[in-house]
């Protein structure tokens, strides 16, 4: 299956499938980690320093959803925002590679909205599960792009549109720990297996999002990944 | 998947200026999880690393928005976990690393179902180091017990079956080296031992394995 423009989906037999007859599901994933704080604009506007050493939180299996999904917002709180994020996908076995290897290990990257509900935030294992491990809180997709297509991951400009106005902009460049770094530091500790996946981190430009907003997200090579947000209650009646 | 509680004893938050308004939760990752007499690696570089004996809750279906009254209706059964740790100095970001090492965290024998375990609130729990008792505890402290954790997680995330809670650590975690040989014991239930390797064991067990 291959994407093409205007996320046409083509099977390996040549068809092209209507775009209504198809429902995005998340890339396959093992492992999925992500940042917090890995830009230091972002680091700044939550009145955070930048971290000495990479800030990474683990997702759940249950928090992630593909591409033209929904994603709830729960009644009542004041701030959810989004995330905008390259995600690097591993392509084998990794342990403790160093960073002038690492590149060697990725597959590939797709895109996340790692959306945050603020509300919840506390300041035990921050960013704590019930803000970022919530069911179905997390896009990721629309797919995994080759490597081999991406001549400089950490050079993508990255733009988050809440219902087309651009509310977050920003560039790999402005990392804090680069994705060799951040490849070194996880299997350091981590065997990474292919598929398992780490989400880069967000640049400034966080804002807060209701129901009936769309956000998409896109990076420069890798498309856009689209979302909606809803309320619980239309959210249960689409997914339980 | 398994999702362990921490600071899940009154002795842990008494001294907590603001302690947690909800269970604290963490991941352990795929790469963590090892079983019963499978070697748990010892980190070059770090002086110790802690086990920690948990009493595990196993799900047995899919599990969403549970009401405390009808926890149990969601359980399987339990096991045992080993939740290994390098000594940890502050609680204020999720413990990626220093509970993510590869191996570090023995769960098994097996799982007992639920029925022979009536009162999950009432096990005592120990961690032997080559045979001497070096940990000791009791589910009866818990703070957060089973009904509250599993109506607190399954508000905001869906469990599956087969998915554990480790439901906590007594307080007093105690140092193990290269070398130990750690049992930890839930009751007379389960009983789950590991050895403690260094890196160059490590790699050379794995590659015997290959």
């Amino acid at each position: 299956m291959t994407v093409g423009p205007d996320d046409q989906l083509r099977t390996s037999d040549g068809r092209v499938l209507p775009e209504d007859e198809v429902t995005w599901l998340p890339p396959p994933h093992g492992t999925v980690l992500a940042l917090g704080l890995n830009y230091k604009d972002h680091a700044r506007e939550l009145d955070f320093k930048a971290p000495d050493e990479p800030l990474l939180f683990l997702k759940t299996p249950s928090s992630l959803t593909g591409h033209k999904q929904f994603s709830c917002r729960p009644d009542g709180v004041e701030m959810m925002h989004y995330e905008g994020e390259l995600v690097v996908v591993v392509g084998r076995t990794a342990s403790k590679i160093s960073r002038s290897a690492a590149m060697d290990y990725v597959l590939g990257y797709t895109i996340a909205n790692d959306y945050a509900v603020r509300d919840y935030l506390e300041d035990y294992y921050r960013p704590n599960l019930r803000v970022k491990c919530r069911d179905g809180l997390t896009p990721l997709g629309p797919c995994i792009v080759d490597k081999d297509e991406i001549s400089d991951p950490q050079n993508l400009e990255i733009r988050t549109r809440v219902n087309g106005e651009i509310r977050q902009r920003g560039n790999t460049r402005d990392m804090v720990f680069d994705i060799p770094h951040l490849l070194e530091h996880v299997t350091s500790f981590m065997t990474l297996q292919p598929f398992d996946m780490i989400s880069t981190g967000t640049p400034m430009g966080v804002s807060n999002v209701v129901s009936g907003d769309e956000v998409v997200v896109e990076i420069e090579g890798l498309g856009r990944l689209q979302n909606r947000i809803v309320s619980e209650s239309e959210w249960r009646q689409r997914y339980e | 998947m398994l999702i362990g509680v921490a600071l899940n004893f009154p002795s842990e938050i008494s001294v907590l200026t603001a302690p947690p308004k909800t269970p604290v939760l963490f991941i352990k990752p795929e790469n963590s999880i090892t079983r019963h007499l499978a070697p748990v690696l010892h980190p070059d570089g770090v002086p110790a690393i802690q086990p920690g004996p948990s009493l595990a809750v196993v799900l047995g279906r899919r599990s969403r928005r549970v009401n405390r009254s009808e926890a149990f209706e969601h359980v399987k059964g339990y096991t045992l976990f080993n939740d290994f740790s390098l000594k940890e100095t502050s609680t204020l970001r999720p413990p990626v690393r220093i509970k993510g090492f590869d191996s570090f965290g023995p769960l098994g024998p097996e799982v007992i179902p639920k029925e022979r375990l009536p009162d999950p609130h009432d096990v005592t729990l120990t961690c032997r180091v080559n045979g001497e008792l070096r940990h000791e505890g009791t589910t009866r402290d818990l703070i957060w017990k089973i009904p509250e954790l599993l109506e607190f997680i399954t508000s905001f995330m869906t469990l599956e079956k087969d998915d554990a809670i480790a439901i906590g650590v007594p307080p007093g975690r105690i140092d193990v080296v290269a070398g130990d040989s750690v049992t930890v014991q839930a009751g007379g239930l389960l009983e789950l031992t590991n050895p403690i390797v260094s890196e160059r064991e490590y790699r050379e067990l794995a590659r015997k394995r290959r």
